[in-house]
C-alpha cells in the first residue's frame, strides 16, 4: 500500500465516520424526535442505560419545573430532545423550553413569558394545543439550532396557522421563521395543523407534515420543505397525499435516508368524489424524491373503500437491516408493515412482509377477507435496534380482537421468516391494557423503555441482555400451557428492568435515551431527568 | 515510510481517532445492519419455564387441535338461546372430531383450510358461512401457518 493510497483511504474513513456521526444519529445527545433521520428511537452508544445491572437503580434526578416559572407549563405533548447538555422541549402553553440537563434550571423560554404563546385558536385534542411537535436540532449556517413547528396567530388570518421555528439553540434568539405552511382559516373548511409532526432536517431542508384540526374537516395531507439555511419555502418540493378536496393527512414526523419516507392519513369522508379523491395516496407509506417530493414508492394496504379511519399515523422507521434497508410502521388497524426501501432506485414497492401475515400479503386487504379498518388506536412509532423492531401492535389476534395488541408490546424480528416473526411480547407493568397506554418505546443495546399511562417509566431487557422472565405463547389469547400442542410458538417474556412511578401523569412521549440518563415528559407539566446509580 | 508522512497526514490521522474515540461505545458503523442481532434460541420441545403471563380471556382446549372460548350468551329467560363462540385452529394443526349441541353458524374470520362435516369435505377461507347441524361431527385442518379463526354462533344451545 503507499503512502498516498493510505492516506486516501483514511480521509475516506474519517469523512465516513464524521458523516455517519452527523447524519447517521451517532450522537450520544437526543437530538431529534426517535433520536435521528430514520426515526429509529435508538441510542446507540454505550452508556450505564445499557448495563442490566445497573438500570435497575433508576431513581429521579430533578423534575422541572425545580420552581415556579411563568406561565406554568400545561401538559406535555411534545418529546425532550437533548442536545449539548440542554433539553429543549415545547408545551402545550405554547412556549418551548431550554432546560439545563445538569440540574433542571430553565435557561430560557421562548417566547418570552410577557409574549403572546404560539397558540391556536381552533383546538379541539391535545394535537392542537399549543407545541405538540418535537423539536430537532440542525445547523443553521454554522450555528446549532433548534427547529420545531408551531401555531402563530401573528400570521396568516391571526388564528394560529402553522409555521416552523429556527432558534439559536443557545440564547433562544431566533434564526427565521418560515411562512406559513399550515393554514387556519375561519372558514369552517381550512384547518390545517403542524400537530405531533415533528420536523425532519435533511437535505439542507427542513420538511415538516401537515394534517388538520380533529378531522373537522381532514385537509389535504401535505408535506411542505422549507430551505434550511432561511426558512423560506422551497418551491421546488411538492407534495400532497391526495388531489382536491381532501385526504391523507401527515400525522407523523417524516424519516430521512436516501429520501424522504411518510405514512398519511384516511380519505373516506363525506363530500369526496365518487370512488375518493384523485389521485389518493391516503393511508398509505410512501417514499419521497427528497428534492422535488415526487412520489418513488408507495403501499397502500387498505384501499378506499375499506376506509373506516384506520389513518397511518404512525412514524416509519427506516430499518438498517442484515437483509436490506426497510421502512416499517404500524398503520392505526393494528397491521405492521415492512416495505424494501429499494435501495435508491425509483420504482414499485416491495413488501418485505406484514405482521400479522395473511391473505392480505403482500397486495392488501380486500372486501370480504375478514379484516375491518377503523379508528383503533395503534399510533406509536416503533423503535429499531438492528434488526429488531419494538412496536405496539395487534397481533395474531387483530383480526378477531383488534384491541388484545394495547396489553402487549412486541419486539418483531424484521429479517426473519414470518414463522419466527415474534421475538418476544411483554405486558407493560402498571399500563392499563387499552388505547394510548403506552407512549412510543425507545431502546438502547437490546434495554426497552417505555412510558405508560399511569405514569410508570419502565425499562424492559431484549433476553439476549438479561435472562427473560419465562415463556409465554405467540398467540397473547392461548394459554401457555396449550400453546404447542395448537401449532402456536413459545416465545420470551422478557424480564422488567425498571419500573419507576413518576407520579406526575399519563407519559405519551417517547423517553430520551442520552448521555445515560433517561429525559421524559409527562400529561402532568413535568420533565423528569433520571438516573442510575 | 513513516518518515514521509507529512503533517497534513499526521493531522488526518488525528482527525480519525478523535472521530473514532468519540463514538467509542458507538456501534453503529460496525453492528448498524451489517450483522444484526441475530435470533433468540427456540424453547426447548418440553419447556415448563413459563413466565406468569395469564390471558385475560383465555381460549380453553374443545378438543385435540381446537381452542374455543365463549364471548356472549342470551340470558336464560331469553325466548332463543344463542351463543357465541371464537373457535381457533392453530396452524398446520388437525382438530379430532368435535360435536355441538346444536344448529351452529360458522362463519370463517381468518385463515384457510378443511372443513369435514359427516364424511363430506369443504374448503373453507375467510368470509365464508354455512351451517353445522346438531351433533355432527366435524374437524377442522389448517392447511398454511395463518391461525383459522371461526365465529361460530350456536342457536339453540343451553
Amino acid at each position: 500500500m503507499t503512502l498516498k493510497r493510505g492516506f486516501r483511504i483514511s480521509a475516506t474513513a474519517a469523512i465516513f465516520l464524521l458523516f455517519s456521526c452527523v447524519f447517521w444519529g451517532c450522537s450520544a445527545d437526543w437530538p431529534a424526535f426517535r433520536h435521528n433521520l430514520l426515526r429509529t428511537g435508538a441510542q446507540l452508544n454505550n452508556s450505564s442505560l445499557t448495563d442490566p445491572t445497573k438500570v435497575p437503580t433508576l431513581h429521579v434526578g430533578w423534575t422541572f419545573p425545580i420552581a415556579a416559572i411563568t406561565p406554568p407549563p400545561g401538559p406535555f405533548r411534545a418529546a425532550p430532545i437533548v442536545y449539548k447538555g440542554v433539553i429543549y422541549i415545547g408545551n402545550s402553553n405554547g412556549h418551548l423550553y431550554a432546560i439545563d440537563a445538569a440540574n433542571g434550571a430553565l435557561k430560557w423560554q421562548y417566547p418570552a413569558a410577557n409574549q403572546q404563546a404560539l397558540t391556536s385558536t381552533f383546538t379541539c385534542n391535545p394535537s392542537s394545543e399549543g407545541i405538540a411537535s418535537s423539536a430537532m436540532i440542525g445547523s443553521v449556517n454554522g450555528t446549532d439550532a433548534v427547529i420545531f413547528g408551531a401555531p402563530d396567530r401573528s400570521i396568516g388570518a391571526g388564528l394560529g396557522s402553522g409555521r416552523l421555528f429556527a432558534l439559536n439553540a443557545s440564547t433562544g434568539a431566533e434564526i427565521w421563521k418560515s411562512p406559513e405552511v399550515a393554514v387556519l382559516l375561519s372558514d369552517g373548511v381550512t384547518h390545517q395543523q403542524i400537530g405531533y409532526s415533528s420536523p425532519l432536517i435533511f437535505n439542507n431542508h427542513v420538511y415538516i407534515g401537515i394534517a388538520d384540526h380533529c378531522d373537522d374537516p381532514i385537509q389535504r395531507g401535505k408535506i411542505v420543505a422549507v430551505k434550511l439555511a432561511d426558512g423560506t419555502i422551497d418551491a421546488g418540493f411538492s407534495f400532497f397525499a391526495t388531489g382536491p378536496p381532501r385526504g391523507g393527512g401527515i400525522w407523523g414526523a417524516p424519516a430521512g435516508w436516501d429520501d424522504v419516507y411518510t405514512t398519511t392519513g384516511n380519505s373516506r369522508v363525506g363530500g369526496q368524489p365518487p370512488g375518493g379523491p384523485v389521485p389518493n395516496h391516503a393511508l398509505s407509506m410512501l417514499r419521497l424524491n427528497k428534492d422535488t417530493g415526487s412520489i418513488v414508492w408507495g403501499i397502500q394496504p387498505v384501499p378506499y373503500n375499506l376506509d373506516n379511519d384506520p389513518d397511518w399515523t404512525s412514524t416509519p422507521t427506516i430499518v438498517l437491516g442484515s437483509c436490506g434497508t426497510m421502512a416499517i410502521s404500524v398503520q392505526k388497524d393494528g397491521w405492521t408493515w415492512a416495505v424494501n426501501s429499494s435501495n435508491g432506485t425509483p420504482g414499485p414497492p416491495s413488501a418485505r412482509w406484514a405482521f400479522p401475515t395473511g391473505s392480505w400479503f403482500p397486495n392488501g386487504f380486500t372486501v370480504g377477507d375478514g379484516t375491518t379498518h377503523g379508528d383503533t388506536r395503534y399510533l406509536r412509532p416503533g423503535a429499531a435496534w438492528d434488526d429488531v423492531y419494538i412496536v405496539q401492535t395487534g397481533g395474531l389476534p387483530v383480526v378477531t380482537n383488534v384491541m388484545d395488541g394495547f396489553k402487549h408490546l412486541y419486539a418483531l424480528n424484521s429479517c426473519a421468516s414470518d414463522a419466527e416473526r415474534i421475538r418476544w411480547i411483554k405486558d407493560v407493568p402498571n399500563s392499563s391494557g387499552g388505547e394510548y397506554d403506552l407512549g412510543p418505546p425507545t431502546v438502547t443495546h437490546g434495554i426497552v423503555f417505555v412510558g405508560t399511562d399511569s405514569g410508570h417509566l419502565v425499562a424492559i431487557a431484549d433476553p439476549s441482555v438479561a435472562v427473560a422472565a419465562g415463556w409465554r405463547c405467540s398467540n397473547p389469547e392461548v394459554p401457555t400451557a396449550s400453546c404447542v400442542a395448537n401449532g402456536f410458538r413459545l416465545v420470551p417474556d422478557p424480564a422488567v428492568l425498571a419500573d419507576v412511578a413518576l407520579n406526575a401523569g399519563t407519559i405519551t412521549t417517547e423517553p430520551a435515551l442520552a448521555n445515560g440518563s433517561v429525559y421524559v415528559s409527562t400529561d402532568g407539566g413535568k420533565v423528569f431527568r433520571l438516573n442510575t446509580n | 515510510m513513516c518518515k514521509n508522512r507529512g503533517p497534513g497526514s499526521t493531522l488526518l490521522l488525528f482527525v480519525v481517532l478523535i472521530a473514532a474515540t468519540s463514538q467509542t461505545g458507538c456501534k453503529s458503523w460496525s453492528e448498524r445492519g451489517a450483522k444484526g442481532v441475530g435470533l433468540l434460541p427456540q424453547a426447548s420441545p418440553n419447556e415448563t419455564q413459563f413466565s406468569s403471563y395469564q390471558p385475560a380471556h383465555p381460549y380453553q382446549q374443545l378438543t385435540t387441535g381446537l381452542l374455543g372460548r365463549k364471548l356472549h350468551a342470551t340470558p336464560p329467560e331469553a325466548g332463543m338461546p344463542i351463543e357465541v363462540n371464537d373457535f381457533l385452529v392453530g396452524p398446520n394443526q388437525k382438530t379430532a372430531d368435535y360435536t355441538l349441541p346444536s344448529l351452529a353458524i360458522f362463519e370463517i374470520r381468518t385463515g384457510t383450510g378443511q372443513l369435514k362435516v359427516g364424511g363430506q369435505a369443504r374448503k373453507i377461507a375467510t368470509g365464508m358461512t354455512f351451517e353445522v347441524a346438531a351433533g355432527q361431527p366435524f374437524t377442522i385442518e389448517n392447511e398454511s401457518e395463518v391461525p383459522i379463526g371461526i365465529r361460530v354462533e350456536i342457536l339453540g344451545s343451553k
